[in-house]
């Protein structure tokens, strides 16, 4: 039995090395790969190949990686705490939030990159507020409550959306508002993949430290409360903070479907439900994942594609194959 | 530890579920309390262990006010083991069980080699050592009832409540359950508190017996004074007969 413990504990640990190592060769990869290829003799002898890789290409990798792990992340985070696979960071309304805050702030006439964004982020965050105060006010301790709360929440954001689509200007205000929900990486620079980092690194921190502590939450309130941890305030917190960054990732990219669904998936099936295991391998694949989306983004077409496109038709697939190969054996 | 239960009142949005009850259990003892369904005894449980608050009335252990008390403080007293555990995920069994050592870690540790060391030390004590690997919801009904008491052993905490832990066990488990409670009880010195619909299971074991009706104390003491037919003939609302086995236990069915 010793043996067969340290042997998972060193496949556990084998298979991280391997996804770092894939993940350092794909950063590396990706600084090459777009709509002017670059070699690596360029690198040195031409500065305006110096500036596309260094103003352009890397803050925008750096931003996929932290949104990558920020997804996967809280997708976990958030099917641990409402004890349901199918749940995703968007179910208390921070997706529709964010959208709504963005085309508003396109129909008001705010057309700056910030001000869209800052809508976006007080909308999403407000949603999600909205939804942890009206569930308090009803019933503090029922995860369905709030998850019925959310589902009214993105049903009410989402018909506002509607109205603003609707009223928006045809030729200018609709088109902005369509292409920016459809998602991308391409508003990104240093400022932005800065404060995605910083947060993020936090947020990072924050719940690799939670990671037995989801364990437990993952039970339920009543094995939660009965092992010391207090379920309300530890649920709490950790909905807030993984609505922050996924309000502040929609905010800066639009709408990025099925990583925060998938990844955690994936990651169960390779080493098993413990979120001690899980959650470090799922944000290095969300990481992995956001990566490779964002390449093929940028480089499959002359014109950037919609990001949300490639992980529409990458990540429901895979989410299929992960059902069917799985069979709700590790959930 | 000794548990006094002072005068407590619950109700669920003005349905009353517990009146007045007080109670002492002993230190080391090992107590059942019966009572038919809706007697209040998953309640009254859940009260001890602060899951829910009485609107009146309060819980010393020893002589500590479990309100005062913080939710990781009273795990370090008392553990639980509930009821309802079909929703728990796929875990190895050793993971759910080393789950115990919770109350002792702050909030960004996990448990270490020991912590696990210790987990593995209790299911062997248990003769569960077999299960540590299997996942915790491929197990029989029992085993999980195993799991869940290893992992209340590793709370370490000097009281353990149960939950009708004989529910989803088949004939001769149930009575290797009282069993084991029982050298628990004996050997940790330890004091066990279990709800239970069954009075010949707890008849053996049990030292003292609490009958809840009604949400109120119908009667309670030691168990050979308590676990009367007429009693038990009382709180179920059914004519009972009793026989004496060949240990001279009295044993009761329902007419």
């Amino acid at each position: 039995m010793q043996q067969s413990q340290g042997y998972m504990f060193k496949q556990h640990n084998i298979l991280a090395i391997y996804l770092l190592l894939a993940l350092f060769v794909l950063f590396f990869v990706s600084l090459f790969i777009g709509r002017i290829p670059i070699s690596i003799s360029e690198l040195t002898s031409d500065s305006r190949v110096y500036s596309i890789i260094i103003e352009l290409r890397l803050p925008r990798i750096i931003s996929a990686l932290c949104i990558g792990v920020g997804l996967a992340g809280s997708g976990a985070v958030y099917q641990a705490l409402f004890r349901n696979p199918l749940v995703s960071p968007d179910i208390l309304g921070v997706t529709a939030g964010c959208s709504l805050g963005a085309a508003l702030a396109l129909i008001l006439g705010y057309e700056s990159i910030f001000s869209v964004q800052l809508f976006s982020f007080v909308f999403g965050l407000a949603s999600v507020f909205i939804a942890l105060y009206v569930s308090k006010l009803i019933a503090p301790s029922q995860i369905v409550t709030l998850v019925l709360i959310g589902i009214i929440i993105t049903a009410t954001f989402n018909a506002f959306l509607l109205c603003a689509k609707y009223i928006a200007d045809p030729y200018d205000e609709l088109p902005a508002i369509i292409f920016w929900i459809m998602g991308g990486l391409y508003r990104i620079g240093w400022n932005e993949a800065i404060s995605l980092a910083i947060l993020i690194a936090i947020v990072f921190v924050g719940i690799y430290k939670a990671r037995f502590r989801l364990n437990i939450l993952s039970l339920g309130e009543v094995h939660a409360k009965s092992l010391g941890v207090n379920y309300t305030l530890n649920k709490i917190i950790l909905i807030t903070i993984t609505s922050i960054v996924i309000s502040l990732i929609i905010s800066n990219c639009g709408q990025i479907g099925w990583v925060a669904l998938v990844v955690p998936h994936l990651s169960r099936v390779l080493v098993g439900p413990d979120h001690k295991k899980m959650i470090p391998i799922a944000m290095i694949i969300g990481a992995i994942m956001m990566l490779l989306f964002d390449d093929l983004a940028r480089s499959i077409t002359s014109a950037e594609l919609p990001i949300s496109i490639f992980t529409s038709i990458i990540g429901a697939p895979i989410f299929g194959i992960l059902l069917i190969k799985n069979r709700g054996v590790n959930w | 530890m000794a548990l006094n239960v002072e005068s407590i009142s619950f109700a669920y949005s003005n349905k009353p579920v517990l009146k007045n009850i007080s109670v002492k259990i002993n230190s080391g003892s090992l107590c059942a309390i019966l009572g038919g369904n809706g007697s209040g005894k998953t309640t009254f449980i859940k009260c001890i262990n602060k899951l829910l608050s009485p609107q009146s009335g309060r819980i010393l252990l020893n002589d500590n006010d479990i309100n005062q008390l913080s939710h990781n403080e009273v795990a370090k007293l008392v553990s639980y083991v509930p009821q309802e555990h079909d929703n728990i995920l796929p875990y190895p069994v050793i993971e759910v069980v080393v789950m115990g050592v919770s109350p002792y870690l702050s909030v960004g540790q996990i448990p270490n080699a020991e912590h696990y060391q210790f987990a593995r030390d209790v299911l062997s004590k248990l003769n569960a050592r077999y299960l540590e690997t299997k996942q915790f919801n491929q197990i029989s009904g029992g085993e999980r009832q195993i799991a869940l008491i290893a992992r209340a052993l590793v709370q370490k905490s000097p009281i353990m409540l149960l939950d009708e832990p004989s529910n989803h066990l088949d004939f001769s488990r149930k009575s290797l359950l009282m069993n084991l409670l029982r050298n628990i009880c004996s050997q940790e010195n330890k004091t066990i508190v279990t709800t239970t619909h069954d009075p010949n299971l707890i008849s053996s074991v049990a030292d003292h017996v609490i009958m809840l009706k009604d949400g109120e104390v119908f009667c309670e003491g030691f168990t050979e004074n308590v676990l009367q037919s007429n009693n038990i003939s009382e709180i179920y609302d059914v004519d009972i007969e009793t026989v004496r086995d060949d240990c001279g236990r009295n044993l009761f069915f329902a007419r």
